[in-house]
C-alpha cells in the first residue's frame, strides 16, 4: 500500500506465478482492495471470470493468443481493460495490436530481462498508436528517461529491494522527468 | 485456396537442391567467370510470380530475424493488400523496421505513408526527414521528392539551385517526372541557367517514356520551334498521343490542328470528337468553337461524331456546362502569335499552360508546392521492388492512370 500511494501508478498487475486457482483468487481479491484504494487499476492475469468476480479493472492476456484476446475483449470492453502480453514476434504484436486492446506489453513479467523487448517496445511506440508497455524486471531508474514507450512496468526491481517505497518514488520522478 | 499455396511453398523450398550440388562443369565455369552466385531470394521470387501468400510465408521468419529486404517485402504486401487485406498500420510497422535496418526503399515508402497519413499520423515534417534520408542514400524517387520539397521550401530549405541539382540527378537516372520537371526548369531558368535546347531534350525524354504532360509540352515546343527545330507534323503527332492519354489541353489543341488541317490532314469529324472530349473535362475554348461553328448542324460528319458521343451539336453548347473551368480557356491556343499573353521581359515564346499574368517563373514553383495531391509521386514503378530488383511493367499503368487526370487539370488552372 505504501509503495502505491504517492507515486503515480497507473495499474497494478497481479502476477499468478505458480499459485493455484484458489490461492490466486484470494490474492487478487486482497490486492483489488489495496490497489484500487491507492488509485491504481488492478489487472488480473488471463482469468476473465475472476476479474469480474473480484471487481478488478481488467485482464492481461498472456495465454491463448488472439482467440483469448477476442474473448476477453468481448467480455470486458468497454468498461474493463484488456491488454496483450507474451509477445514473441513483431507479427504477433501487430496482430494483437489490431484487436482493440488497451495496451501491448513487451517483455517478461518477472525473472530475467529480455534484451529484445526493449527494441520491440521502442519500435512499437514509434510507429503505432496503441500504447506500449515495456515490462523490465531489471529496470534501471537512470534508463527510464530514455524510453519511448508510454508505460514502464516494474516488478522485481522494486519488490526485491530493501526499500520498495523509495525505489518506486525514484522511478516516478524519472518517469515525470522524461515526460 | 490455402492448400495449393502451401504446396508451392514446399516446392520452392526443394528448388535450391540442384544448385547446391555445384559440380557440373557448366556450374564451375559459370562460377569462375561470374564469381560466386548471389543467394536466391525465394520470397521475392514468389512475390514476382504473384504468389503473394507464399512470399509472405517465406519472408516472415526472415523478417522476424531483422532481414531488411524481407521486412520491406512484407510491408509492400500489406501496403498494397496483395493476397491479404490492405493494412497501412502493419505496412508502416514493417517499413519502419526495414528502414532502421538500412533499406532505402522502405525509408521512402514510410515517408509516403507519413505524407499521406496512412497507417501513421500525418506528418509532413517526418516525411521530409525520411525522404531526405532516402535521397541521401541515393534512392532516385526520393531525390525527386526532395527536389519538390526544396521548391516548396517549407519542409526543406527553400532553394531552387538545390532543387535543380537533385532534379537533374533524378532526371539523369531516367525518372520521367524528373526529366519533365528538370526540362521545365531549364526552359524557365529556375535554379539553373536557362537552356532551351537542353530543356526541350529532357522534356522529349520524358515524353518518350509516356508521361502525358511532357508529351503536351513537347508538342508545344515543336510547334513553337522552341529549343527544337519547328516541326508541326511532329507536334500534331505528340498532341495526338497526349490526347489519347486523356489530357484535356492536348485534346483541345489536337482538335484545332485537325480543324484547320495543320500538320495533319483536316478532319472535322475527329476535331469535333476531341473538342467534345476536352469539354467533358471542363476545358471550354471559344476559339475552337468558332473554328467548328461553321459546320452545318446537320452535316453528316459532325452529326455522326456528336451522336457517337451523345452530345448536341457544338454550336449550341457554347454556353453550356463547363463554364466553371473558365481558367482552361487561356490554356488552349496552340497557334503561335495568338493569345500568348506572357508579359515576361524578353518575351520568350511561352507555353501557354503556365503563362499567365507574367508570373510564369514563380507561378510554377508556388503552384507546385502548394498543391498537395500532385507533388510526391506515388509511382509504383519504383515502389514495388522490395530489394534491388526490377519489377514488371504492370504497375506502370496503375501509376499513370492515377496521375493523368489530376495532373493535367491541375496544370491548367
Amino acid at each position: 500500500m505504501a509503495v502505491l500511494t504517492g507515486p503515480e501508478v497507473a495499474a497494478l498487475l497481479v502476477r499468478r506465478g505458480d499459485m493455484d486457482d484458489t490461492a490466486y483468487a484470494d490474492f487478487v481479491e486482497r490486492l483489488v482492495q489495496i490497489g484500487q484504494a491507492a488509485g491504481a487499476a488492478v489487472i488480473v492475469e488471463d482469468d476473465v471470470a475472476l476479474a469480474r468476480r473480484a471487481g478488478a479493472d481488467g485482464v492481461h492476456v498472456t495465454n491463448g493468443g488472439a482467440k483469448a484476446l477476442r474473448v476477453a475483449i468481448e467480455a470486458l470492453k468497454p468498461d474493463g481493460i484488456v491488454g496483450a502480453g507474451a509477445i514473441t514476434s513483431r507479427h504477433d504484436a501487430m496482430s494483437f495490436g489490431e484487436l482493440d486492446v488497451d495496451y501491448v506489453m513487451f517483455g517478461p513479467l518477472g525473472g530475467k530481462r529480455d534484451p529484445q523487448a526493449f527494441e520491440l517496445a521502442q519500435w512499437w511506440a514509434e510507429t503505432f498508436e496503441v500504447p506500449a508497455v515495456l515490462s523490465d524486471p531489471d529496470a534501471d531508474v537512470a534508463e527510464t528517461t530514455k524510453l519511448a514507450t508510454e508505460f514502464l512496468a516494474v516488478s522485481d526491481c522494486v519488490w526485491s529491494t530493501s526499500d520498495p517505497v523509495s525505489t518506486m518514488a525514484a522511478f516516478d520522478r524519472a518517469a515525470k522527468e522524461a515526460a | 485456396m490455402i492448400r495449393p499455396l502451401r504446396l508451392l511453398a514446399v516446392l520452392a523450398a526443394l528448388a535450391p537442391l540442384p544448385t547446391l550440388a555445384q559440380d557440373t562443369p557448366a556450374e564451375q565455369i559459370s562460377a569462375e567467370v561470374l564469381g560466386p552466385r548471389a543467394p536466391v531470394d525465394y520470397a521475392f521470387g514468389a512475390f514476382q510470380r504473384g504468389y503473394y501468400l507464399t512470399a509472405f510465408e517465406l519472408a516472415l521468419p526472415r523478417a522476424e530475424q531483422n532481414d531488411a529486404a524481407a521486412q520491406t517485402l512484407i510491408a509492400e504486401i500489406y501496403a498494397k493488400g496483395l493476397g491479404v487485406p490492405e493494412n497501412h498500420e502493419r505496412a508502416a510497422g514493417w517499413y519502419q523496421l526495414a528502414s532502421r535496418n538500412g533499406d532505402r526503399l522502405a525509408t521512402f515508402e514510410l515517408g509516403m505513408l507519413y505524407q499521406a497519413g496512412l497507417g501513421v499520423p500525418k506528418s509532413r515534417e517526418r516525411s521530409a526527414e525520411l525522404f531526405k534520408a532516402a535521397s541521401d542514400a541515393g534512392y532516385v524517387p526520393a531525390k525527386y521528392n526532395m527536389a519538390l520539397l526544396h521548391v516548396e521550401g517549407i519542409y526543406a530549405e527553400p532553394s531552387l539551385v538545390t532543387a535543380a541539382t537533385l532534379m537533374r540527378e533524378a532526371a539523369d537516372a531516367e525518372l520521367p517526372e524528373a526529366q519533365y520537371d528538370y526540362g521545365s526548369m531549364l526552359l524557365e531558368g529556375a535554379g539553373v541557367a536557362p537552356n532551351n535546347a537542353e530543356g526541350a531534350r529532357y522534356i522529349e525524354l520524358a515524353a518518350r517514356q509516356g508521361l502525358t504532360d511532357a508529351q503536351v509540352d513537347f508538342a508545344t515546343l515543336l510547334y513553337l520551334g522552341q529549343g527544337v527545330e519547328r516541326n508541326v507534323e511532329d507536334a500534331a503527332l505528340w498532341y495526338g498521343r497526349a490526347a489519347e492519354s486523356g489530357s484535356a489541353v492536348a485534346q483541345n489543341r489536337y482538335a484545332k490542328l485537325l480543324a484547320v488541317g495543320e500538320g495533319i490532314e483536316a478532319n472535322l469529324e475527329d476535331a469535333a470528337m476531341w473538342r467534345a472530349l476536352a469539354r467533358r473535362q471542363g476545358l471550354v475554348d471559344p476559339d475552337l468553337d468558332r473554328l467548328l461553328v461553321s459546320i452545318p448542324r446537320d452535316a453528316g460528319a459532325c452529326r455522326r461524331a456528336c451522336a457517337l458521343l451523345a452530345i448536341d451539336a457544338p454550336q449550341h453548347r457554347n454556353r453550356c456546362h463547363g463554364a466553371k473551368r473558365r481558367a482552361g480557356r487561356g490554356t488552349s491556343s496552340a497557334r503561335p502569335g495568338r493569345s500568348r499573353k506572357c508579359a515576361k521581359p524578353g518575351g520568350r515564346p511561352r507555353r501557354g499552360d503556365r503563362c499567365r499574368n507574367g508570373a510564369c517563373r514563380t507561378r510554377r514553383a508556388s503552384a507546385r508546392g502548394t498543391r498537395s495531391p500532385r507533388p510526391l509521386n506515388r509511382n509504383r514503378i519504383w515502389g514495388n521492388k522490395p530489394a534491388t530488383h526490377q519489377s514488371s511493367g504492370g504497375a506502370r499503368l496503375h501509376a499513370s492512370g492515377q496521375r493523368n487526370t489530376p495532373r493535367s487539370l491541375g496544370r491548367m488552372s
